[in-house]
């Protein structure tokens, strides 16, 4: 990442004032050597055309109130500074205060002296220019602690330094000597204390954060005036709304909160996986079975909120009677299905599903046994329980080769329900359960990410998903492999060519905007 | 040119001797250093008449 | 103010007949202690102890950066027996002050007698706590006018621990030479002075009388610190001498440091006896700058001790020499019947003590007992000998600027008032000195002009006590 550094704005007066004042303080810190007889000043301060360039090499640490990062700095501009000052040009006084300041009581050992040890200053200009910089730094910063900058290796390349005594050549490569060292203390040690203070001074005052807040806020109102705070694109305006949920976000990542607040059109790295991986559902399985039914009802019921991964709307929607019966059958034949073959993976032994029968009528005794089955089924999948929950990749490993199905039950035949007892029944289980639990998995999909709006996926190839199961890396492993390739079949699908028919994978169209996945990583 | 002897007879001493040296002139500063005030404080006892009381020489306080 | 130690140090440059007025560093002495005087830094407690005649032992506490401390003894060879403690002593005497130059004809005359001291020494100790830095002094005197003197730090917490200077000094009545070499960087010099127009012939300074209370100075000094090639040299020359008519002193120096293009120019006069004035004005060749210095100090009599007695005075004074004025004083008092020095309380003690004649040797009067030293029996012969040799120079040139004199060193001050301003530097010093019961009390501002702001700082405040008996 790199930065460009609108260097033109640098050149206003306050800037170069206070720049000066910052200078002057720094350069007549500390005790000046007695060589300088004066105070130092600047008379002039030039930024120059050439911004410097400005890299981030790397991000260590991000959070709320602490940073770190590695930069990289360029500079080879036509900044120049003049410095004036006075210099000691009577060695005897400079000889003098140095003997001064050596002992305790310097006055017992030092000679006294007439007039040969008077002071003679001699002005100097001294002008810095042509500053060739290269430097990696670090920048740690910490609510706490403040901003610190430090320089990796020595940053300054190259300095020309012109004098009012370059006639003298010695003079001249003695002042250059100096001022390249001089450069150098400032960087290495001046300049991370001055900006160290100056984050103190900001972060640590309360008036002063608050004028900082003001500032914010000002600028922010500007902001959330220009886009609209309701578009659900619109991201990453500081929205109170928005904060709020990174801070309910943050605080789930602290506490283990089971929680996760949901982002319009963002995915977790955590829920990354239900892209990569091939997370067959009910829903999926059904389709792909069904493919003759048409799109609309499909997409109908797409639009629709509040099932159990069971499409409710389907039945209940559609007038026609052998459809519905059709897609009871090919659930209650999805879930059975999943069941053997788990019983089968476990055992070799088939065992016979319980589940209970509910009896519409005394007059139908002779129904057979596979007739109550198929009710069972219905409210089974309905139900939402918690034997579904238990059981998703059982369903996945059944659905993946449904070909091996034992034929020791025959082809359930579902009955005719009427949709008022469905509804009744869907109105006595709690809403926020239809609510939270949507498409993915059964019963899994608590940890949803994407409630209201379709996940745009692109078929999933035919890889059993038992291999899958058994290449289940961390919870944090992004296949980037995957996400890409889904990316560019999204792109195909959309144009058309969707004729393959996996078993075990779901093709989705809305006519909803499609929130494209997460942009492609690069290792 | 006064230099030079000192340097011949530096040349001809080996590391050990000089080291020697350098200890025997370091002691003899510290001895010096801190030997010269009770020096002072002998020459003044020894050249007063009434020998006074060590306590007498070394307070620096009125006595009464 | 003189320490305690510095103080001895003069006595015993004074019992050993050695003239510090003729070494060419005191060139500006007068000047540079109105204009330039230190101000204490921070509390300064000085208790010192004259335990023998032979030792003295000093006790230092001070707080400028953190408290620390040092303990000083000294031995001298002579017994400093015209000393006195911090109860007692004259102002005059215990500090730094306008200097009136001594004709050196005369002094070498008066008191050439002491042939005694011709190989005494001085050491002087002084050890700092916390650090045990050693502060040591030596001055031996090799023959009656050559003395080595040699003064040395050592700190044995620095890497380069240690400096040592020498100084081999002859102080002739014609001329004084010194060489200085000292270790901090290598440095040598070479110092000397001469005083012109002075003649040891008696008779001729008899005959003109007015040039005898003039003393005509000239000096040089050149230094080379050899390990920084830094070169020195400067010049001055310095006209002391006393009004004929009130006998008032002043000194006139004239200094030029002809490698920079220097010039100091100073003018000190005693305006009474209780004050002093004194300008300096420093110019430029080469850069035209100039800087305009100004100072006075003011005496203040002491109000309760008025009739501070005369001849108690006289046993109390600390050299021989203001022993034999203040005798000379009393007589040429006595002539003229009163006096012309303008300052009424000092009258009032003339008028008082000259109705009180003391016939005795020790007399009790006013509740004090009063020692005459002349009428001593052991004294009386010494300074017999000393009035002749005064009758022998001409009494009446003398009698105006000995009765000023006199005045200045037998008056009795509680406190002195110094100032000094820098029209160039814009600071402004205020000390002041003076007696607080057995205490003597220094105690100093220093305000200056803060260059960038152009508002008055405090640079320098402090307080220093000093005890000593």
């Amino acid at each position: 990442m790199s930065f460009k550094v609108n260097w033109k704005s640098l050149e206003t007066d306050s800037l170069t004032s206070w720049t000066k004042d910052l200078l002057t303080s720094a350069l007549n810190s500390g005790k000046s050597p007695n060589i300088l007889a004066s105070s130092i000043s600047i008379k002039d301060l030039n930024f120059g055309k050439i911004a410097p360039n400005f890299e981030i090499l790397e991000i260590g640490e991000l959070g709320r109130d602490r940073f770190r990062g590695i930069f990289k700095i360029n500079y080879e501009g036509d900044f120049h500074l003049t410095l004036h000052t006075n210099v000691q040009a009577n060695p005897l006084n400079i000889y003098y205060s140095n003997s001064m300041e050596k002992e305790i009581d310097s006055q017992f050992v030092t000679p006294n002296f007439l007039l040969s040890n008077e002071q003679f200053a001699l002005p100097l200009d001294l002008k810095l220019s042509d500053i060739k910089i290269s430097g990696i730094g670090i920048i740690v910063f910490s609510k706490s602690k403040g901003l610190t900058l430090v320089f990796r290796n020595d940053p300054l390349d190259s300095i020309k330094v012109s004098s009012t005594f370059d006639t003298v050549q010695v003079l001249a490569n003695f002042l250059q000597k100096q001022i390249e060292t001089q450069i150098r203390d400032l960087f290495r040690e001046t300049l991370p204390t001055l900006i160290h203070q100056f984050s103190l001074k900001y972060l640590s005052l309360d008036n002063n954060s608050d004028d900082l807040h003001a500032h914010f806020a000002s600028s922010s109102r500007t902001h959330s005036s220009a886009l609209d705070p309701d578009n659900e694109f619109n991201n990453f305006t500081y929205s109170s709304k928005n904060l709020q949920k990174n801070l309910q976000l943050f605080n789930t990542r602290e506490t283990l909160d089971l929680h996760i607040p949901k982002f319009k059109g963002i995915i977790q790295r955590s829920h990354l996986e239900k892209f990569t991986q091939n997370y067959p559902s009910l829903l999926n399985s059904l389709y792909l079975n069904l493919h003759e039914i048409d799109m609309k009802s499909y997409n109908t019921y797409n639009n629709n909120t509040g099932s159990n991964g069971i499409p409710i709307d389907l039945l209940i929607n559609d007038k026609n009677f052998n459809r519905t019966n059709r897609v009871l059958k090919e659930i209650s034949d999805i879930q059975s299905n999943s069941f053997y073959k788990q019983s089968n993976n476990n055992k070799d032994t088939t065992v016979k599903p319980k589940r209970r029968r509910i009896k519409y009528s005394t007059r139908k005794k002779a129904a057979s046994p596979t007739s109550t089955l198929i009710n069972d089924d219905f409210h089974m999948a309905s139900l939402h329980s918690s034997v579904a929950s238990s059981m998703p990749m059982s369903m996945s490993s059944s659905l993946s080769d449904s070909e091996e199905r034992p034929q020791l039950l025959a082809q359930p035949r579902p009955m005719r329900i009427s949709p008022d007892f469905y509804q009744a029944f869907l109105k006595s289980t709690p809403e926020q359960c239809w609510y939270q639990c949507k498409r993915v998995g059964l019963g899994t999909n608590y940890f949803n990410f994407a409630t209201s709006q379709p996940i745009s996926t692109s078929p999933i190839k035919k890889d059993p998903a038992r291999d899958f199961i058994k290449e289940k890396k961390s919870i944090n492993y992004i296949d980037i492999n995957k996400v890409n390739n889904k990316l560019k079949e999204l792109s195909m699908d959309r144009s058309g060519k969707r004729k393959q028919r996996n078993y075990g994978s779901a093709t989705y169209e809305s006519e909803n905007p499609i929130v494209a996945p997460p942009p492609p990583y690069s290792h | 040119m006064s230099d030079t002897p000192a340097n011949k007879y530096q040349i001809t001493l080996s590391d050990e001797s000089k080291e020697r040296i350098a200890k025997i002139l370091e002691y003899s500063k510290t001895i010096a250093h801190y030997g010269f005030i009770p020096f002072v404080l002998y020459l003044g006892w020894s050249s007063t008449p009434s020998k006074p009381s060590l306590f007498n020489l070394l307070s620096p306080f009125p006595s009464a | 103010m003189y320490t305690y130690m510095e103080y001895l140090q003069k006595c015993f440059y004074k019992s050993t007949n050695w003239n510090e007025d003729n070494i060419f560093s005191n060139i500006t002495a007068s000047s540079s202690a109105i204009l330039d005087f230190p101000i204490p830094t921070g509390f300064k407690l000085d208790s010192s102890n004259k335990s023998t005649e032979y030792s003295a032992s000093s006790f230092t506490l001070s707080n400028y950066h953190s408290i620390n401390g040092s303990l000083a003894y000294l031995y001298s060879s002579v017994p400093l027996r015209n000393t006195m403690g911090t109860k007692e002593i004259s102002l005059q005497d215990a500090l730094v002050g306008f200097r009136i130059i001594e004709p050196s004809s005369n002094n070498h005359k008066q008191l050439s007698s002491s042939k005694r001291h011709d190989r005494s020494s001085l050491l002087y100790g002084r050890m700092y706590f916390p650090g045990s830095a050693l502060e040591a002094m030596i001055i031996k005197r090799i023959s009656a006018h050559t003395q080595l003197l040699i003064k040395c730090i050592n700190n044995p917490h620095m890497d380069k621990n240690g400096t040592m200077i020498v100084y081999l000094q002859k102080n002739a009545p014609k001329y004084s030479r010194e060489f200085i070499y000292s270790t901090n960087e290598s440095l040598i010099g070479f110092r000397c002075l001469y005083n012109l127009g002075n003649s040891d012939n008696s008779l001729n300074t008899a005959l003109i009388p007015k040039f005898d209370n003039s003393v005509i100075s000239i000096g040089t000094e050149l230094w080379y610190a050899a390990r920084t090639m830094s070169p020195g040299l400067s010049t001055a020359f310095r006209y002391s001498t006393r009004s004929t008519s009130t006998g008032k002193p002043l000194t006139m120096t004239l200094a030029v440091n002809p490698i920079l293009g220097h010039l100091s120019s100073t003018y000190t006069v005693k305006t009474s006896v209780a004050s002093t004035f004194s300008s300096r004005y420093d110019f430029n060749f080469f850069s035209y700058a100039s800087n305009l210095s100004l100072g006075f100090e003011l005496y203040n009599y002491s109000r309760e001790n008025p009739v501070h007695s005369f001849a108690n005075r006289s046993v109390n004074l600390s050299s021989e020499e203001n022993r034999f004025l203040s005798h000379q004083d009393r007589k040429v008092r006595g002539q003229h019947g009163g006096n012309t020095i303008p300052i009424r309380s000092h009258t009032s003690i003339a008028q008082k003590d000259h109705s009180n004649m003391i016939i005795n040797p020790i007399q009790n009067l006013d509740n004090y007992y009063h020692i005459n030293p002349t009428l001593l029996p052991e004294k009386k012969k010494l300074l017999d000998e000393v009035e002749l040799a005064a009758h022998l120079s001409s009494e009446n040139s003398e009698s105006v600027t000995t009765a000023f004199q006199n005045l200045v060193n037998e008056s009795d001050f509680a406190s002195v008032v110094k100032f000094s301003t820098s029209l160039n530097d814009r600071m402004v010093k205020i000390l002041w000195e003076g007696r607080v019961k057995d205490f003597l009390v220094s105690t100093g501002v220093k305000v200056g002009m803060n260059p960038v702001t152009n508002a008055p700082e405090f640079n320098r405040f402090g307080v220093s006590f000093s005890y000593a008996c």
